[in-house]
Protein backbone atom coordinates (compact mmCIF):
# COMPACT_ATOMS: atom_id res chain seq x y z
CA UNK A 1 0.00 0.00 0.00
CA UNK A 2 1.26 3.44 -0.93
CA UNK A 3 2.23 5.36 2.13
CA UNK A 4 1.17 8.94 1.32
CA UNK A 5 2.14 11.27 4.91
CA UNK A 6 4.93 9.92 7.30
CA UNK A 7 4.66 11.72 11.00
CA UNK A 8 8.22 11.42 12.06
CA UNK A 9 8.26 11.42 15.53
CA UNK A 10 11.64 12.90 17.29
CA UNK A 11 12.09 13.63 21.02
CA UNK A 12 15.09 16.32 21.36
CA UNK A 13 15.76 16.54 24.74
CA UNK A 14 17.34 12.74 24.76
CA UNK A 15 20.34 11.98 23.04
CA UNK A 16 20.06 8.35 21.35
CA UNK A 17 20.87 6.46 18.46
CA UNK A 18 18.29 7.77 15.02
CA UNK A 19 19.53 6.22 12.51
CA UNK A 20 16.92 3.03 12.21
CA UNK A 21 14.23 5.85 12.58
CA UNK A 22 16.19 8.33 9.77
CA UNK A 23 16.50 5.67 7.46
CA UNK A 24 12.72 4.18 7.65
CA UNK A 25 11.25 7.74 7.26
CA UNK A 26 14.05 8.42 4.27
CA UNK A 27 13.25 5.23 2.52
CA UNK A 28 9.30 6.43 2.80
CA UNK A 29 10.36 9.52 1.35
CA UNK A 30 11.93 7.98 -1.95
CA UNK A 31 8.67 6.42 -2.27
CA UNK A 32 7.35 9.47 -2.38
CA UNK A 33 5.79 10.32 0.48
CA UNK A 34 5.22 13.67 2.47
CA UNK A 35 7.46 13.26 5.74
CA UNK A 36 6.10 16.02 8.43
CA UNK A 37 8.79 15.91 11.77
CA UNK A 38 7.31 16.17 15.02
CA UNK A 39 8.91 17.00 18.02
CA UNK A 40 6.81 17.91 21.18
CA UNK A 41 7.13 20.23 24.61
CA UNK A 42 5.63 18.23 27.33
CA UNK A 43 3.73 19.93 29.90
CA UNK A 44 6.14 21.70 32.32
CA UNK A 45 5.01 22.61 35.97
CA UNK A 46 5.94 26.54 35.66
CA UNK A 47 4.75 26.93 39.11
CA UNK A 48 6.66 30.04 39.95
CA UNK A 49 6.82 32.01 36.06
CA UNK A 50 4.85 35.00 36.05
CA UNK A 51 4.98 34.83 32.49
CA UNK A 52 4.61 30.88 31.71
CA UNK A 53 2.59 31.11 28.42
CA UNK A 54 5.62 33.46 27.04
CA UNK A 55 8.66 30.32 28.48
CA UNK A 56 6.62 28.01 26.45
CA UNK A 57 6.96 30.24 23.52
CA UNK A 58 10.83 29.79 24.32
CA UNK A 59 10.54 25.63 24.61
CA UNK A 60 8.89 25.49 21.44
CA UNK A 61 11.20 28.13 20.07
CA UNK A 62 14.63 26.09 21.82
CA UNK A 63 12.41 22.87 20.28
CA UNK A 64 12.69 23.99 16.90
CA UNK A 65 16.21 24.95 17.01
CA UNK A 66 17.31 21.50 18.30
CA UNK A 67 14.91 19.68 15.75
CA UNK A 68 16.09 21.45 12.53
CA UNK A 69 19.56 21.39 14.13
CA UNK A 70 19.14 17.51 14.45
CA UNK A 71 17.12 17.18 10.88
CA UNK A 72 20.29 19.27 9.14
CA UNK A 73 22.49 16.67 9.98
CA UNK A 74 20.25 13.71 8.26
CA UNK A 75 19.16 12.53 5.06
CA UNK A 76 15.89 14.63 6.06
CA UNK A 77 17.53 17.65 5.62
CA UNK A 78 14.81 20.01 4.03
CA UNK A 79 11.93 18.30 5.62
CA UNK A 80 8.66 19.86 6.89
CA UNK A 81 8.99 19.87 10.79
CA UNK A 82 6.54 21.40 13.90
CA UNK A 83 6.63 21.53 16.94
CA UNK A 84 3.69 20.69 19.58
CA UNK A 85 2.82 21.35 23.41
CA UNK A 86 1.13 19.58 25.54
CA UNK A 87 0.69 16.08 26.99
CA UNK A 88 3.27 14.05 24.14
CA UNK A 89 1.35 11.33 22.72
CA UNK A 90 -2.15 13.55 22.49
CA UNK A 91 -0.41 15.99 20.76
CA UNK A 92 1.51 13.46 18.20
CA UNK A 93 -1.93 11.93 17.51
CA UNK A 94 -3.57 15.23 17.08
CA UNK A 95 -0.69 15.91 14.39
CA UNK A 96 -1.52 12.52 12.80
CA UNK A 97 -4.88 13.30 12.27
CA UNK A 98 -4.70 17.21 11.08
CA UNK A 99 -2.07 16.48 8.31
CA UNK A 100 -4.14 12.71 7.41
CA UNK A 101 -0.68 10.64 8.31
CA UNK A 102 -1.16 7.11 7.04
CA UNK A 103 2.17 6.51 8.75
CA UNK A 104 3.38 7.49 12.07
CA UNK A 105 7.17 6.60 12.99
CA UNK A 106 8.11 6.67 16.97
CA UNK A 107 11.29 5.80 18.91
CA UNK A 108 11.36 4.12 21.84
CA UNK A 109 13.42 3.18 24.96
CA UNK A 110 13.69 0.02 25.94
CA UNK A 111 10.97 -0.78 28.64
CA UNK A 112 11.67 -0.23 32.29
CA UNK A 113 10.13 -0.71 35.91
CA UNK A 114 8.23 2.62 34.91
CA UNK A 115 6.77 1.91 31.51
CA UNK A 116 5.80 -1.40 32.81
CA UNK A 117 3.06 0.70 35.22
CA UNK A 118 2.75 4.11 33.17
CA UNK A 119 2.63 2.69 29.79
CA UNK A 120 4.93 4.55 27.19
CA UNK A 121 4.43 7.47 24.33
CA UNK A 122 5.10 5.05 22.38
CA UNK A 123 2.20 2.56 23.59
CA UNK A 124 -0.49 5.07 24.17
CA UNK A 125 0.13 6.22 20.34
CA UNK A 126 0.40 2.82 19.20
CA UNK A 127 -3.19 2.12 20.84
CA UNK A 128 -4.92 4.90 20.24
CA UNK A 129 -3.68 6.16 16.26
CA UNK A 130 -5.78 5.99 13.58
CA UNK A 131 -2.28 5.46 11.21
CA UNK A 132 0.08 2.45 11.31
CA UNK A 133 2.52 3.08 13.99
CA UNK A 134 5.91 1.43 13.70
CA UNK A 135 8.23 1.16 16.95
CA UNK A 136 11.47 1.51 16.80
CA UNK A 137 13.56 0.22 19.39
CA UNK A 138 16.82 1.37 21.37
CA UNK A 139 19.44 -1.81 19.89
CA UNK B 1 1.27 50.06 15.10
CA UNK B 2 5.31 49.38 16.17
CA UNK B 3 7.43 52.28 15.37
CA UNK B 4 9.10 52.12 12.15
CA UNK B 5 11.77 54.44 12.66
CA UNK B 6 14.95 52.37 12.05
CA UNK B 7 17.58 52.85 15.08
CA UNK B 8 19.21 49.79 14.76
CA UNK B 9 22.43 51.41 16.16
CA UNK B 10 21.59 53.61 19.23
CA UNK B 11 18.71 55.88 20.00
CA UNK B 12 19.37 58.61 17.37
CA UNK B 13 16.15 58.50 15.50
CA UNK B 14 13.82 56.38 17.85
CA UNK B 15 10.43 58.25 18.01
CA UNK B 16 8.87 59.88 21.07
CA UNK B 17 6.49 57.23 20.64
CA UNK B 18 8.95 54.70 21.39
CA UNK B 19 10.70 56.72 24.19
CA UNK B 20 7.64 56.28 25.52
CA UNK B 21 6.88 52.83 25.24
CA UNK B 22 10.29 52.25 27.50
CA UNK B 23 9.85 54.94 29.95
CA UNK B 24 6.02 54.66 31.39
CA UNK B 25 6.10 51.05 31.61
CA UNK B 26 9.19 50.83 32.95
CA UNK B 27 9.09 53.69 35.39
CA UNK B 28 5.39 52.28 36.28
CA UNK B 29 7.07 48.35 36.85
CA UNK B 30 9.88 50.09 39.05
CA UNK B 31 7.49 52.07 41.02
CA UNK B 32 5.59 48.76 41.90
CA UNK B 33 8.15 46.24 41.92
CA UNK B 34 11.07 47.91 43.38
CA UNK B 35 10.08 51.18 45.27
CA UNK B 36 10.65 51.15 48.94
CA UNK B 37 7.54 52.23 50.36
CA UNK B 38 5.90 52.86 54.40
CA UNK B 39 3.84 49.91 54.93
CA UNK B 40 2.77 49.66 59.16
CA UNK B 41 6.05 49.88 60.96
CA UNK B 42 8.00 48.86 58.65
CA UNK B 43 8.88 49.26 54.33
CA UNK B 44 8.08 47.14 51.86
CA UNK B 45 7.20 47.38 48.42
CA UNK B 46 3.86 48.70 46.48
CA UNK B 47 3.05 45.53 44.76
CA UNK B 48 3.38 43.82 48.84
CA UNK B 49 0.65 46.54 49.77
CA UNK B 50 -1.46 45.37 46.87
CA UNK B 51 -1.36 41.59 47.74
CA UNK B 52 -2.12 42.70 51.97
CA UNK B 53 -4.75 44.99 50.21
CA UNK B 54 -6.72 42.11 48.94
CA UNK B 55 -6.01 39.48 50.96
CA UNK B 56 -7.14 41.48 54.53
CA UNK B 57 -10.36 43.38 52.93
CA UNK B 58 -11.39 40.81 50.52
CA UNK B 59 -9.97 37.27 51.86
CA UNK B 60 -13.77 35.74 52.04
CA UNK B 61 -13.94 36.09 47.97
CA UNK B 62 -10.28 35.24 47.34
CA UNK B 63 -10.92 32.35 49.52
CA UNK B 64 -14.07 31.15 47.21
CA UNK B 65 -12.42 32.78 43.76
CA UNK B 66 -9.59 29.75 44.73
CA UNK B 67 -12.52 27.13 44.79
CA UNK B 68 -14.26 27.77 41.95
CA UNK B 69 -10.78 28.20 39.96
CA UNK B 70 -9.64 24.83 41.52
CA UNK B 71 -12.94 22.93 40.34
CA UNK B 72 -13.33 24.58 37.20
CA UNK B 73 -9.90 23.35 36.77
CA UNK B 74 -10.45 19.86 37.68
CA UNK B 75 -13.66 19.65 35.57
CA UNK B 76 -12.36 20.93 32.37
CA UNK B 77 -9.30 19.36 33.02
CA UNK B 78 -10.78 16.21 32.43
CA UNK B 79 -13.12 16.97 30.38
CA UNK B 80 -10.46 18.65 27.56
CA UNK B 81 -8.27 15.46 28.37
CA UNK B 82 -10.98 12.87 28.40
CA UNK B 83 -14.21 14.09 27.17
CA UNK B 84 -15.68 12.30 24.50
CA UNK B 85 -15.95 15.62 22.02
CA UNK B 86 -13.22 17.58 22.09
CA UNK B 87 -13.69 21.36 21.20
CA UNK B 88 -11.27 23.01 19.07
CA UNK B 89 -7.72 24.22 20.37
CA UNK B 90 -8.45 26.82 22.79
CA UNK B 91 -6.92 28.95 25.20
CA UNK B 92 -8.25 26.77 28.17
CA UNK B 93 -7.69 23.73 26.09
CA UNK B 94 -4.12 24.05 25.13
CA UNK B 95 -3.46 24.99 29.05
CA UNK B 96 -5.39 22.68 30.39
CA UNK B 97 -4.86 19.39 28.38
CA UNK B 98 -2.58 17.14 30.36
CA UNK B 99 -1.42 13.67 30.83
CA UNK B 100 -3.07 11.79 33.77
CA UNK B 101 -0.81 12.84 36.34
CA UNK B 102 -1.97 16.79 35.31
CA UNK B 103 -5.35 15.66 35.45
CA UNK B 104 -4.80 13.56 38.95
CA UNK B 105 -3.16 16.53 40.25
CA UNK B 106 -5.90 19.52 39.48
CA UNK B 107 -8.50 16.45 40.91
CA UNK B 108 -6.96 16.93 44.25
CA UNK B 109 -6.48 20.35 44.14
CA UNK B 110 -9.92 21.09 43.62
CA UNK B 111 -11.06 18.24 46.52
CA UNK B 112 -8.03 19.39 49.32
CA UNK B 113 -9.45 23.01 48.50
CA UNK B 114 -13.12 22.12 49.10
CA UNK B 115 -12.62 19.99 52.07
CA UNK B 116 -10.38 22.58 54.21
CA UNK B 117 -13.09 25.31 52.85
CA UNK B 118 -16.28 23.31 54.06
CA UNK B 119 -14.08 21.29 56.36
CA UNK B 120 -15.40 18.50 55.36
CA UNK B 121 -13.04 15.22 55.18
CA UNK B 122 -10.48 13.80 57.15
CA UNK B 123 -8.32 15.74 59.67
CA UNK B 124 -5.57 15.55 57.57
CA UNK B 125 -7.34 17.30 54.72
CA UNK B 126 -9.12 20.44 56.95
CA UNK B 127 -6.59 21.16 59.88
CA UNK B 128 -4.71 24.85 59.93
CA UNK B 129 -1.50 22.33 59.81
CA UNK B 130 -2.15 21.41 56.38
CA UNK B 131 -4.81 23.06 54.82
CA UNK B 132 -4.14 26.14 57.00
CA UNK B 133 -1.26 26.57 55.65
CA UNK B 134 -1.79 26.15 51.79
CA UNK B 135 -5.16 26.96 51.14
CA UNK B 136 -5.59 30.24 53.57
CA UNK B 137 -2.31 31.02 53.57
CA UNK B 138 0.14 30.24 50.28
CA UNK B 139 -2.89 29.90 47.80
CA UNK B 140 -4.95 33.19 48.80
CA UNK B 141 -1.43 34.89 48.76
CA UNK B 142 -0.44 33.18 45.28
CA UNK B 143 -3.77 33.82 43.65
CA UNK B 144 -3.50 37.99 44.20
CA UNK B 145 0.26 37.65 43.66
CA UNK B 146 -0.60 35.86 40.04
CA UNK B 147 -3.29 38.46 39.71
CA UNK B 148 -0.90 41.73 39.75
CA UNK B 149 2.26 39.74 38.30
CA UNK B 150 0.23 38.88 34.82
CA UNK B 151 0.05 42.49 34.45
CA UNK B 152 2.69 44.16 36.55
CA UNK B 153 5.75 42.29 35.46
CA UNK B 154 5.68 42.68 31.71
CA UNK B 155 6.23 46.31 32.65
CA UNK B 156 9.53 45.28 33.78
CA UNK B 157 10.69 42.69 31.28
CA UNK B 158 9.03 43.48 27.78
CA UNK B 159 9.19 47.40 27.51
CA UNK B 160 13.12 47.19 27.83
CA UNK B 161 13.58 48.11 31.42
CA UNK B 162 15.63 44.70 31.53
CA UNK B 163 17.65 45.25 28.74
CA UNK B 164 18.93 48.91 30.14
CA UNK B 165 19.53 47.83 33.63
CA UNK B 166 21.52 44.61 32.34
CA UNK B 167 23.30 46.39 30.33
CA UNK B 168 24.28 48.71 32.52
CA UNK B 169 25.51 45.67 34.81
CA UNK B 170 27.13 43.85 31.90
CA UNK B 171 30.75 44.80 32.31
CA UNK B 172 30.47 44.30 36.21
CA UNK B 173 29.43 40.49 35.33
CA UNK B 174 31.78 39.94 32.93
CA UNK B 175 34.65 40.84 35.36
CA UNK B 176 33.28 39.75 38.56
CA UNK B 177 31.83 36.13 37.50
CA UNK B 178 34.06 35.76 34.30
CA UNK B 179 30.84 35.70 31.89
CA UNK B 180 29.64 37.78 28.85
CA UNK B 181 28.05 41.07 29.53
CA UNK B 182 24.85 39.45 27.87
CA UNK B 183 24.35 37.40 31.26
CA UNK B 184 23.43 40.25 32.94
CA UNK B 185 20.15 40.72 31.06
CA UNK B 186 19.40 36.78 31.52
CA UNK B 187 20.31 37.13 35.29
CA UNK B 188 18.07 40.01 35.66
CA UNK B 189 14.97 38.66 33.27
CA UNK B 190 15.12 35.53 36.62
CA UNK B 191 14.76 37.96 38.84
CA UNK B 192 11.74 40.21 37.47
CA UNK B 193 10.07 37.80 35.46
CA UNK B 194 10.97 34.07 36.94
CA UNK B 195 13.84 31.46 36.93
CA UNK B 196 11.96 29.38 33.77
CA UNK B 197 11.96 32.16 31.42
CA UNK B 198 15.64 32.76 32.78
CA UNK B 199 16.66 29.15 31.38
CA UNK B 200 15.59 29.60 28.53
CA UNK B 201 16.95 32.75 27.66
CA UNK B 202 20.25 31.44 28.33
CA UNK B 203 19.84 28.51 26.56
CA UNK B 204 18.25 30.55 23.44
CA UNK B 205 21.79 32.47 23.83
CA UNK B 206 23.64 29.42 23.71
CA UNK B 207 21.68 28.36 20.65
CA UNK B 208 22.58 31.12 19.07
CA UNK B 209 26.34 31.00 19.60
CA UNK B 210 26.25 33.67 22.03
CA UNK B 211 27.28 31.49 25.33
CA UNK B 212 29.80 28.51 25.01
CA UNK B 213 27.95 25.28 27.26
CA UNK B 214 29.56 25.95 30.12
CA UNK B 215 28.43 29.52 30.54
CA UNK B 216 25.55 28.59 29.79
CA UNK B 217 25.28 26.34 32.17
CA UNK B 218 26.75 28.82 34.44
CA UNK B 219 24.65 31.65 34.08
CA UNK B 220 21.52 29.45 34.48
CA UNK B 221 22.90 27.53 37.54
CA UNK B 222 23.89 31.07 38.93
CA UNK B 223 21.31 33.56 38.53
CA UNK B 224 18.11 32.24 37.36
CA UNK B 225 15.96 32.66 41.34
CA UNK B 226 12.68 33.08 41.33
CA UNK B 227 11.19 36.17 40.93
CA UNK B 228 11.24 39.41 43.26
CA UNK B 229 7.17 38.67 43.92
CA UNK B 230 7.69 34.95 44.73
CA UNK B 231 10.57 35.90 47.37
CA UNK B 232 7.77 38.67 49.22
CA UNK B 233 5.35 35.86 49.19
CA UNK B 234 7.56 33.26 50.61
CA UNK B 235 8.72 35.97 53.17
CA UNK B 236 5.07 36.43 54.03
CA UNK B 237 4.79 32.55 53.84
CA UNK B 238 7.42 32.55 57.19
CA UNK B 239 6.17 35.64 58.83
CA UNK B 240 8.91 37.90 57.81
CA UNK B 241 7.42 40.50 55.30
CA UNK B 242 8.50 42.84 58.17
CA UNK B 243 11.96 42.55 56.94
CA UNK B 244 11.41 42.20 53.35
CA UNK B 245 14.09 44.46 52.75
CA UNK B 246 17.05 42.86 54.91
CA UNK B 247 15.79 39.49 53.66
CA UNK B 248 15.83 40.07 49.83
CA UNK B 249 19.19 42.12 50.72
CA UNK B 250 20.35 38.78 52.03
CA UNK B 251 19.30 36.63 49.22
CA UNK B 252 21.12 39.09 46.81
CA UNK B 253 24.50 38.40 48.66
CA UNK B 254 24.49 34.79 48.58
CA UNK B 255 23.58 34.89 44.97
CA UNK B 256 26.85 37.08 44.74
CA UNK B 257 28.31 34.67 46.72
CA UNK B 258 27.61 31.88 45.15
CA UNK B 259 27.85 33.64 41.53
CA UNK B 260 31.52 33.81 42.23
CA UNK B 261 32.19 30.54 43.36
CA UNK B 262 30.34 28.42 41.17
CA UNK B 263 31.35 28.76 37.81
CA UNK B 264 34.86 27.86 38.85
CA UNK B 265 34.55 24.81 40.77
CA UNK B 266 32.98 21.27 39.89
CA UNK B 267 30.69 20.33 38.22
CA UNK B 268 30.30 23.49 36.34
CA UNK B 269 33.97 23.09 35.21
CA UNK B 270 33.07 20.08 34.14
CA UNK B 271 30.77 21.28 31.62
CA UNK B 272 33.13 21.48 27.81
CA UNK B 273 33.64 25.23 27.27
CA UNK B 274 32.27 24.67 23.63
CA UNK B 275 30.04 26.29 21.58
CA UNK B 276 26.68 25.09 20.00
CA UNK B 277 28.17 23.15 16.92
CA UNK B 278 25.76 24.88 14.32
CA UNK B 279 27.03 28.72 15.22
CA UNK B 280 30.36 30.51 13.94
CA UNK B 281 29.89 33.84 14.84
CA UNK B 282 29.87 34.08 18.74
CA UNK B 283 29.74 37.92 19.11
CA UNK B 284 28.20 39.31 22.51
CA UNK B 285 26.34 42.14 20.98
CA UNK B 286 25.30 43.63 24.43
CA UNK B 287 27.68 46.10 24.53
CA UNK B 288 29.76 47.23 21.19
CA UNK B 289 32.58 48.14 20.78
CA UNK B 290 33.33 51.64 21.98
CA UNK B 291 29.84 52.02 23.35
CA UNK B 292 28.94 53.51 27.08
CA UNK B 293 27.54 51.29 28.72
CA UNK B 294 24.46 53.92 29.27
CA UNK B 295 24.23 54.17 25.50
CA UNK B 296 24.15 50.48 24.74
CA UNK B 297 20.85 50.41 27.84
CA UNK B 298 19.39 52.96 25.83
CA UNK B 299 20.29 51.00 22.59
CA UNK B 300 18.52 47.45 24.11
CA UNK B 301 16.24 48.89 25.63
CA UNK B 302 14.92 51.05 22.76
CA UNK B 303 15.21 48.24 20.53
CA UNK B 304 12.92 45.99 22.73
CA UNK B 305 10.23 48.53 23.46
CA UNK B 306 9.90 48.98 19.64
CA UNK B 307 8.97 45.83 19.66
CA UNK B 308 6.65 45.43 22.73
CA UNK B 309 3.08 44.69 22.75
CA UNK B 310 0.90 47.92 22.23
CA UNK B 311 -1.96 48.48 25.30
CA UNK B 312 -4.51 45.83 23.95
CA UNK B 313 -2.23 42.95 23.31
CA UNK B 314 0.01 43.70 26.63
CA UNK B 315 -4.00 43.36 27.97
CA UNK B 316 -4.22 40.18 25.90
CA UNK B 317 -1.09 38.46 27.16
CA UNK B 318 -1.79 39.20 30.99
CA UNK B 319 -5.12 37.65 30.79
CA UNK B 320 -3.64 34.75 28.96
CA UNK B 321 -1.02 34.21 31.39
CA UNK B 322 -3.43 34.66 34.27
CA UNK B 323 -5.47 32.04 32.76
CA UNK B 324 -2.82 29.48 33.05
CA UNK B 325 -0.86 30.19 36.25
CA UNK B 326 -4.68 30.46 37.85
CA UNK B 327 -6.57 27.14 35.77
CA UNK B 328 -3.09 25.16 35.02
CA UNK B 329 -0.98 25.84 37.96
CA UNK B 330 -2.32 26.62 40.99
CA UNK B 331 -4.59 23.97 41.42
CA UNK B 332 -1.50 21.75 40.63
CA UNK B 333 0.69 23.35 43.30
CA UNK B 334 -2.32 23.55 46.06
CA UNK B 335 -2.05 19.39 45.58
CA UNK B 336 1.69 19.76 45.73
CA UNK B 337 1.84 21.35 48.87
CA UNK B 338 -0.83 19.50 50.20
CA UNK B 339 0.64 16.50 49.62
CA UNK B 340 4.16 17.41 51.06
CA UNK B 341 2.16 19.55 54.18
CA UNK B 342 0.23 15.77 55.01
CA UNK B 343 3.79 13.84 54.59
CA UNK B 344 5.26 16.34 56.88
CA UNK B 345 2.55 16.42 59.21
CA UNK B 346 1.69 12.95 59.39
CA UNK B 347 4.14 10.54 58.43
CA UNK B 348 8.10 10.45 59.88
CA UNK B 349 9.61 10.86 56.28
CA UNK B 350 10.72 13.97 55.95
CA UNK B 351 12.73 13.31 59.86
CA UNK B 352 14.50 10.28 58.07
CA UNK B 353 15.60 11.83 54.80
CA UNK B 354 16.72 15.07 57.23
CA UNK B 355 18.23 13.25 59.97
CA UNK B 356 21.94 13.35 58.63
CA UNK B 357 21.41 17.03 58.54
CA UNK B 358 20.51 17.93 62.30
CA UNK B 359 23.85 17.69 63.86
CA UNK B 360 25.34 19.88 61.05
CA UNK B 361 22.60 22.41 62.04
CA UNK B 362 22.85 21.58 65.90
CA UNK B 363 26.69 21.99 65.41
CA UNK B 364 25.73 25.36 63.63
CA UNK B 365 23.53 26.74 66.62
CA UNK B 366 20.43 26.61 64.73
CA UNK B 367 17.85 26.94 66.77
CA UNK B 368 15.17 24.57 66.53
CA UNK B 369 17.37 21.92 64.58
CA UNK B 370 15.33 19.29 63.91
CA UNK B 371 12.36 20.92 62.50
CA UNK B 372 14.70 23.30 59.97
CA UNK B 373 16.35 20.09 59.33
CA UNK B 374 13.76 19.14 56.10
CA UNK B 375 13.43 22.11 54.72
CA UNK B 376 17.25 21.99 53.87
CA UNK B 377 16.59 18.94 51.69
CA UNK B 378 12.77 18.82 50.19
CA UNK B 379 13.84 22.28 48.89
CA UNK B 380 15.49 20.12 45.50
CA UNK B 381 12.32 19.27 45.21
CA UNK B 382 9.63 21.88 44.74
CA UNK B 383 10.88 25.80 45.88
CA UNK B 384 7.62 26.46 48.21
CA UNK B 385 8.28 23.29 50.49
CA UNK B 386 10.76 24.48 52.42
CA UNK B 387 8.83 27.62 53.68
CA UNK B 388 5.51 25.29 53.66
CA UNK B 389 7.29 23.12 56.66
CA UNK B 390 9.31 25.87 58.44
CA UNK B 391 6.10 28.11 59.00
CA UNK B 392 5.62 26.89 62.29
CA UNK B 393 9.00 26.82 63.41
CA UNK B 394 9.01 29.58 66.51
CA UNK B 395 12.45 31.01 66.12
CA UNK B 396 12.55 34.06 63.91
CA UNK B 397 16.56 33.35 62.55
CA UNK B 398 15.35 29.62 61.91
CA UNK B 399 12.64 31.01 59.32
CA UNK B 400 15.19 33.67 57.80
CA UNK B 401 17.31 30.90 57.70
CA UNK B 402 14.29 28.50 55.86
CA UNK B 403 13.04 31.48 53.99
CA UNK B 404 16.74 32.32 52.35
CA UNK B 405 17.68 28.74 51.76
CA UNK B 406 14.32 28.17 50.07
CA UNK B 407 15.41 31.10 46.91
CA UNK B 408 18.98 30.49 47.20
CA UNK B 409 19.30 26.87 46.64
CA UNK B 410 18.31 27.37 43.17
CA UNK B 411 17.99 24.24 42.08
CA UNK B 412 13.92 23.00 42.41
CA UNK B 413 13.17 19.57 40.16
CA UNK B 414 9.59 20.83 40.02
CA UNK B 415 10.33 23.88 37.83
CA UNK B 416 14.06 24.94 37.16
CA UNK B 417 15.60 21.15 37.16
CA UNK B 418 13.08 19.89 34.66
CA UNK B 419 13.94 22.49 32.37
CA UNK B 420 18.10 22.73 32.97
CA UNK B 421 17.28 18.47 31.96
CA UNK B 422 15.19 19.43 29.16
CA UNK B 423 17.72 22.06 27.40
CA UNK B 424 20.94 20.47 26.29
CA UNK B 425 23.27 22.72 28.48
CA UNK B 426 24.74 18.71 29.48
CA UNK B 427 23.79 18.88 32.54
CA UNK B 428 22.22 15.55 34.42
CA UNK B 429 20.41 15.20 37.41
CA UNK B 430 23.69 14.63 39.36
CA UNK B 431 25.07 17.66 38.12
CA UNK B 432 22.04 19.84 39.23
CA UNK B 433 22.30 17.79 42.83
CA UNK B 434 25.67 18.54 43.68
CA UNK B 435 24.84 22.22 42.63
CA UNK B 436 21.86 21.79 44.92
CA UNK B 437 24.25 20.90 47.83
CA UNK B 438 27.47 23.26 47.15
CA UNK B 439 24.56 26.49 47.23
CA UNK B 440 23.54 25.29 50.36
CA UNK B 441 26.68 24.81 51.95
CA UNK B 442 27.55 28.50 50.88
CA UNK B 443 24.24 29.75 51.32
CA UNK B 444 23.86 28.48 55.21
CA UNK B 445 26.59 29.91 57.51
CA UNK B 446 26.14 33.43 55.65
CA UNK B 447 22.27 33.31 56.48
CA UNK B 448 22.80 32.27 59.80
CA UNK B 449 25.63 35.35 60.34
CA UNK B 450 23.31 37.75 58.87
CA UNK B 451 20.49 36.61 60.81
CA UNK B 452 22.10 37.12 63.86
CA UNK B 453 24.59 40.35 63.40
CA UNK B 454 22.52 41.55 60.58
CA UNK B 455 19.04 41.62 60.42
CA UNK B 456 17.64 40.63 63.73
Amino acid sequence: MQVNTVLLTVDVSADHDRTELFSEAARLGETGARIVVLTVVPEMYLATATDPTGTVAKMEEHAKAQLESVIAKSQLAGSETRVGYGPVAGVILDVAEEIGADKILIHARRPGPASYALGSVASRVANHAKASVLVIRDR
Amino acid sequence: MADTSTDVNGSHGASGKTWAKFLIPSTLGATLFLLPVPGGDTWTIPFGLMIDFVNNNFGTLVKYTLLVVTVLSAILSVWYSYGPAKPEIGTLRRHLRGDAIWTILRVLGAVFTAAFIFSIGPEFMTSDATGGVVVATLMTNLLALFAFAAFGLPLLTDYGFTEFVGALLSKAFRKLFQLPGRSAVDGLASWLGGSALGVMLTTQQYDKGVYTRREAASVACTFSIVSLPFCYVIAKLVGLADVFFAYYGSVMLIGFVCALIMPRIPPLTWIPQEYHDDTSDHTDTTVKEGESLVHAGTRLALDRAREAPNFRNFLKAGIDNLVFMWFALVPATVAIAMIAMILAEYTPIFDWISAPFVPILNFAGVESAAEAAPSLVVGFADMYLPALIGESIESKETRFLIAILSVSQLIYMSEVGAILLRSNLGLNLGHLALIFVIRTIIATPIAIFLARVVVF
